[in-house]
């Protein structure tokens, strides 16, 4: 099979091992005639604007395809944490439940307890009441047993000088008898007699003021 | 044609990058916890609560009994630091010995016990540490302010009684110094040496006697705090001997 080559214009070219006819070249094409008038230039302003918009709907595409898949990872995301955070409310749920039945158990036990401890104070401010009136019925005790014993003492003391004047009355009057009997006074009768009258007065004193100490 | 390629392209990027604006993020981890880091205040003030519950007004209380030689009294006091309470003069006067008894029937030691010159006001030492004491009013009060009274009328139980302070006047039994106070509060025999308090908690006077109309009578607390301030005002309590009959 021969070697063809075509060229520009299309016209065939034998080269090779032929045994045809040489034919000579013909010129590719014929140099464009210096007179013809030149045509406006190519309107290519729709071709740029249909590959403009063609950019930017593509551009368009890719954006919306991103926004679209950023939305469905946000709302599977979204919808995840929904899940999750309505099992953390369920949670929260029962452990409110769980601490209001504790809180209420709490409160019942916080308002016996108030109210015992009410109960103790009141009982608390009563003991104290009973033992300051038993310390102020010890003290008047105490204060009524010293003053019986004082009451005593003096009782004791009015009777040994009750007694010292009734001895001395005693010796007196003795005495008395034997001058009567006698006929003659005893010397110092007289000293005798202002000894116990004096002793006789203390003792009367004595009695007095016991008796008065009594009628208070 | 080129520059309205470029308006495009950037109106494109304009509307692209305000709706990246309104797009909803990403959701953050869940949270593990719930409490809030800032605790919420306590609905109880501690400061008011002691051990037994009982509160400050009564716990400063105290219980004084006069031994007299031939008399037995009672009267009330109030602490103004941990070993030092008030009372009248007329409380410790002319004792034999005193005794002491807190709001709970603890007994404490009287260490030293002195008596103001100008006013019915006593001083009184004590060994043991009273757990209350209230703080004195920087004023006196003024009439119609509330007024509370803690003390043991009668000797009994301690009794928290509230009234108002009606107005100043002269002191009707001529033993203070200036003027003294009328209050509404019901009072007793037992009761004086008594905090008067005002709403704050804070002593407003020294309740020390009543008239005729049940109305109590208050050394101010002006009195009392011009007499602490002068050490030569308080003289020592004298205390009374018991002489034999005869």
């Amino acid at each position: 099979m021969p070697l063809v080559s075509t060229n520009v214009a299309g016209s065939p070219i034998l080269s090779g091992m032929t045994d045809g006819p040489q034919v000579s070249p013909i010129p590719n094409a014929a140099p464009p005639p210096s007179d013809l008038p030149s045509g406006p230039p190519p309107n290519n302003e729709p071709r740029m604007v249909a590959r403009v918009w063609l950019i930017a709907a593509i551009a368009a595409l890719f954006v919306v395809s991103g926004l679209a898949g950023y939305l469905l990872n946000a709302a599977s995301q979204w919808q995840m944490h929904s899940a999750q955070m309505d099992q953390v409310n369920i949670d929260l749920g029962a452990e409110v439940a769980t601490l209001r039945t504790d809180l209420a158990g709490t409160q019942a036990e916080l308002d016996a307890v108030r109210s015992q401890l009410s109960t103790a104070q009141e009982r608390i401010i009563e003991l104290a009441n009973e033992k300051a009136q038993i310390g102020d019925q010890r003290e008047y005790q105490r204060q009524l047993t010293d003053y019986q014993t004082r009451v005593t003492d003096a009782a004791r003391l009015v009777a040994v000088r009750l007694e010292e004047c009734i001895v001395g009355q005693q010796e007196i009057i003795s005495l008395l008898a034997t001058a009567l009997n006698s006929g003659q006074t005893s010397p110092g009768i007289d000293d005798l007699i202002q000894q116990v009258d004096t002793v006789c007065g203390i003792a009367a004193e004595a009695h007095d003021n016991l008796q008065e100490e009594i009628g208070r | 044609m080129r520059r309205r390629g470029l308006l495009v392209a950037s109106l494109t990027a304009t509307v692209v990058l305000a709706s990246c604006g309104v797009l909803p993020p990403m959701p953050g981890p869940v949270p593990t916890n719930y409490i809030p880091s800032v605790a919420p205040p306590p609905t109880l003030d501690p400061a008011i609560l002691s051990a037994d519950g009982m509160d400050a007004t009564r716990r400063m209380a105290v219980r004084i009994r006069n031994v007299g030689c031939d008399s037995l009294s009672t009267g009330t006091g109030f602490a103004i630091d941990p070993n030092t309470l008030i009372t009248n003069k007329h409380v410790v006067a002319d004792s034999q010995y005193l005794q002491i008894q807190t709001y709970d029937g603890h007994d404490v030691t009287v260490t030293a016990a002195s008596m103001a010159t100008l006013a019915d006001l006593a001083v009184v030492r004590i060994t043991e540490q009273l757990p209350s004491f209230p703080q004195l009013s920087e004023e006196d009060p003024a009439p119609g302010e509330t007024v509370v009274v803690v003390g043991y009328p009668n000797g009994g139980e301690l009794t928290v009684t509230q009234g108002e302070v009606i107005r100043s006047t002269r002191d009707p039994l001529n033993e203070n110094l200036g003027l003294v106070f009328l209050t509404s509060a019901a009072v007793e025999p037992g009761s004086s040496g008594s905090a008067a308090l005002n709403s704050a908690g804070e002593v407003i006077g020294v309740v020390y006697a009543k008239n005729q109309r049940n109305q109590s009578l208050l050394v101010p607390v002006s009195t009392l705090r011009m007499l602490l301030a002068d050490v030569t005002a308080f003289v020592p309590v004298g205390t009374c001997e018991v002489e034999p009959i005869n």
